[in-house]
């Protein structure tokens, strides 16, 4: 296949790339307390670029004979595509990484169907009443890119994933808790971690208080920060940077947030979710600093916006049928100082564990503003209930300069965070 | 592979059931931002599934050749018959008359008559619309995506469905700044049929940039309780989220209390309320003749009335729930099984007049345009592309940032006035639930008030 790929190109003498994919997936399934049924499958598929004219072009198949045809459906599309500014990946040596483990590989479907019947029979024993569901999946994937610039690289990464929650509605009451983890190793896949954390909701959400609308301290912990850095990815989108559309334009070498704040992008990170050798373009993977103490050090870029920008690339991250562009790999917030419990003894403050449609907002514009679809009220350390018909509205532009750290953190999937206090943001109630 | 081969291979007598789905789809997508054109992508997905049930359990197999589905059978087969044993329940199906059907698409325009150059002008005229309207529109963002799919169902009860279907959306974002701050419009569009959904939008993307602009320093409401006037495309949004999800049987069948409180004849509002879900409304993106496991669709009233009237079920739902199989049984691809999903959502219309909601509210919001929603079961969120302030019976300041939030029960009681002027609205995108997205729904929508709903703010 990469022979023929790089012949056809040779005799038409135009520059390219070709990405093969390859990936299988085993899921075991719960709902409903029981066991429901497993789901298996295997994909594969191929992607190509070509700089023919000065122009990109870029066609797809699932189907990994058909490499004539989408060569040449890329060379159609390159007469209307974008300008090429940039070369392919060159050869380059590519760091060393830890994104497998045979254990996953070995797992066999009736362990998972095992650790399912424990977890479900965990879920259940902590409230009556609950509806459980729990899943599981493994996934093993092969992901090779060649370009007629001499690079050549492969890589196999398994990933083992766990999902588990309850739902508990009654009347006027609905209540969901959740948590998910994924992880390159078997032995990192906590699942107690998991158990810890749905305990502890359900006690958070024992009984529902009523508060005011107002200004109050409000915590993020280490699963939901990732809602802060949901605008934050997009303001660093060195694509964005180009076009204006970020928050953070401009700001380069700035102090824009708070000192205690340092924001890593670490691709190298072993057995994280998003490790990999290179990115999705062939670039060596190497870690960013994003934010240094409170200091915009740099942009996430693909080949095209570091080129722009006069930037390194390397964050470039795609599916088979898109385009690569800049994407956060594995995320660490570094930690605080405070202690967590410290930190908890706010006078009346909210704690966030998630909230909804924070994703459709202004995002781009840095607005965090959703629901609070699980958060407690909590007073001088003290969790009193939880708080329901209530929304928040932030921008991280203001609120990330004045934020205070837990010395505590956990690695969630795709980030490492500690918990994060906003000393005031608005929330709005019913009344 | 042709239908009486599909066919033969259903057959099967060692199962409780079994069926198998095929897809060959090629697809189009061009993104544009602001004067260049980023992505022109042309490609091809062909794969298939088989699912089978034997004793209680579900085993479900994907892949892409097309030339394993034998041997696939066969695994997802052995698969299940492993399994046996595994759990105590038996599931059934609720019966449905085995279709032989082959469907395909009403084109009206059909985008592949139309020259990629030409798709990529029309693009490119609509980005620069929205560039040349102010120096303050520092980006757009065009999406266009276009899919021709050929779907294979066949089933061990002896049903083969054939479906030729399109699936067109996208939409025009035109963004603003002043240096200070960011801001957004959106114009989206999608359609079953014909490529007409994306022309003539010249004065829609005119409109929507100059808005972008306006809302610059606009006002950001204090955030609180008012009451709401939302607009037909909001409307649609707003059903989907706050009720259409809530109607989706997987989440009812199992558990007894949600089987109570979603309970038929149960009082969901006032009888002005009337809301359905249909796949049967021609040139819609949530328009389908049959579901993924076969069944024609029909149209289903969820609330008549006021009172809760129907669910939306796959055949293993409906046998549960002792109800009809209602055509929305769904998958996103054929990497996924069937799951209860929605089609064409809508609140129908009432006899309610907009001017006269205006007129009843002393200090309130009208939410217009949408960017899309979320929902947990009780509370939801949807954020509108912008509002006005209603002070003393009229429509006064620009509004930015407006997100609705609130209690799905209590918001749909709030209801007050629904409105005569019912529109359907499509964009690009879809539905997720689970993993399994973008799903293509359509929703509709009046004017509708609602007496109080939660506003964010500062």
């Amino acid at each position: 296949m990469e022979d023929k790929f790089l012949r056809i190109l040779n005799e038409k003498n135009v520059s390219g790339e070709l990405m093969q994919i390859q990936s299988y997936r085993l899921v075991v399934n719960f709902e409903h307390n029981r066991f429901k049924g497993i789901e298996e499958g295997e994909t594969s598929g191929i992607a190509v670029r070509v700089k023919k004219d000065g122009k990109f072009g870029f066609s797809f198949s699932t189907d990994v004979t058909d490499i004539e045809r989408v060569i040449n459906r890329a060379l159609e599309n390159a007469k209307f595509s974008q300008e090429a500014i940039f070369d392919f990946a060159r050869n380059k040596d590519v760091p060393e990484v830890f994104c497998f483990d045979d254990e996953i590989v070995n797992m066999s479907r009736d362990e998972i169907i095992n650790q399912g019947k424990e977890a479900i029979e965990y879920i259940t024993s902590l409230k009556s009443g609950i509806q459980a569901f729990f899943s599981m999946s493994k996934n093993i994937l092969e992901e090779k890119i060649i370009t007629t610039s001499d690079f050549s690289g492969g890589f196999k990464k398994s990933v083992a994933s766990a999902q588990m929650g309850g739902i508990f509605n009654e009347e006027g009451n609905f209540l969901w808790v959740y948590g998910s983890l994924a992880r390159s190793s078997k032995n990192l896949l906590n699942i107690d971690m998991l158990k810890d954390k749905l305990k502890k909701n359900l006690e958070g959400a024992e009984r529902n208080v009523k508060i005011n609308s107002g200004l109050y301290p409000v915590i993020f912990t280490p699963y939901s920060s990732e809602y802060l850095l949901l605008p934050f990815a997009i303001a660093i989108n060195g694509r964005n940077v180009i076009k204006g559309t970020s928050v953070l334009k401009d700001k380069l070498n700035e102090t824009i947030f708070s000192k205690n704040l340092t924001i890593v992008n670490d691709p190298l990170m072993p057995y994280a979710i998003s490790t990999a050798p290179f990115d999705d373009e062939g670039i060596p993977s190497r870690r960013k600093e994003i934010i240094s103490q409170g200091k915009l050090l740099n942009y996430l870029t693909d080949l095209y916006s570091a080129k722009k920008l006069n930037l390194e690339p390397g964050n470039a991250s795609r599916s088979l049928s898109t385009l690569p562009s800049p994407s956060p790999s594995n995320i660490v917030i570094e930690n605080g100082t405070e202690k967590l419990s410290d930190m908890l003894k706010v006078k009346k403050g909210i704690i966030i564990e998630s909230l909804m449609g924070v994703q459709m907002g202004n995002v781009s514009g840095g607005e965090v503003m959703g629901n609070i679809d699980l958060g407690y009220l909590v007073e001088n350390g003290e969790i009193i209930g939880r708080i329901k018909d209530a929304m928040i509205s932030i921008n991280i532009v203001d609120a990330l300069k004045d934020v205070v750290l837990s010395e505590e953190n956990a690695w969630t999937t795709g980030i490492v965070s500690p918990y994060i206090l906003i000393p005031s943001a608005p929330i709005s109630t019913k009344l | 592979m042709n239908r009486d081969d599909i066919r033969e291979l259903t057959k099967r007598s060692d199962v409780d059931y079994l069926e198998v789905r095929l897809e060959d789809s090629s697809e189009t997508s061009i993104s544009i931002s602001g004067k260049e054109v980023e992505t022109v992508s042309k490609g091809r997905i062909s794969g298939g599934n088989a699912r089978v049930l034997i004793s209680g359990v579900w085993g479900f197999v994907y892949f892409n050749d097309l030339d394993e589905l034998k041997a696939k059978i066969e695994s997802a087969i052995s698969q299940a018959k492993s399994l046996k044993g595994t759990v105590k329940e038996t599931v059934s199906l609720a019966p449905v008359k085995p279709v032989d059907a082959v469907y395909a698409a009403k084109i009206v325009k059909d985008p592949e008559n139309v020259p990629l150059k030409e798709k990529i002008d029309l693009l490119m005229h609509y980005s620069k619309i929205a560039l040349n309207v102010d120096s303050y529109i520092v980006n757009t963002r065009v999406t266009y995506s276009e899919k021709k799919k050929t779907l294979c169902f066949a089933n061990s009860e002896g049903a083969f469905v054939k479906k030729e279907i399109l699936d067109l959306g996208g939409s025009i974002v035109s963004m603003s700044s002043n240096g200070k701050e960011i801001q957004r419009t959106i114009v989206p569009f999608g359609s079953n049929n014909n490529f007409s959904a994306v022309e003539n939008l010249d004065s829609s993307v005119e409109d929507a940039a100059l808005l972008a602009v306006k809302l610059l320093g606009t006002d950001t409401l204090r955030g609180g309780e008012y009451p709401v006037i939302i607009d037909p495309n909001l409307g649609g949004v707003f059903i989907h989220e706050a009720f259409g999800h809530l109607s989706e049987a997987d989440f009812l069948s199992e558990d007894p209390k949600m089987r109570e409180i979603m309970k038929i004849g149960n009082v969901f509002g006032s009888e002005i309320l009337n809301v359905y879900d249909t796949g049967d409304i021609e040139g819609f993106r949530g328009t389908i003749a049959y579901d993924d496991e076969g069944v024609p669709t029909r149209k289903v009233s969820l609330i008549k009335e006021g009172v809760l009237s129907g669910h939306l079920h796959t055949r293993e739902t409906a046998v549960k729930m002792n109800e009809e199989p209602t055509g929305n049984g769904r998958a996103v691809s054929y990497r996924f099984p069937p799951i209860p999903r929605m089609r064409t959502t809508f609140i129908d219309n009432g006899k309610g007049k907009f001017k006269d909601f205006v007129k009843d509210i002393k200090y309130g919001v009208y939410a217009k345009g949408s960017f899309g929603g979320q929902t947990n079961g009780e509370l939801f969120t949807f954020v509108a592309e912008y509002g006005h302030l209603i002070e003393d019976g009229k429509i006064t300041k620009l509004l930015k940032n407006v997100s609705l939030s609130g209690n799905v029960f209590e918001t749909l009681k709030n209801i007050v006035g629904v409105g005569d002027d019912f529109t359907i609205r499509d964009s690009g995108g879809g539905c997720g639930k689970d993993e399994q997205f973008p799903l293509p729904v359509s929703h509709g929508s009046p004017h509708v008030y609602i007496s109080k709903a939660i506003i964010g703010g500062k």
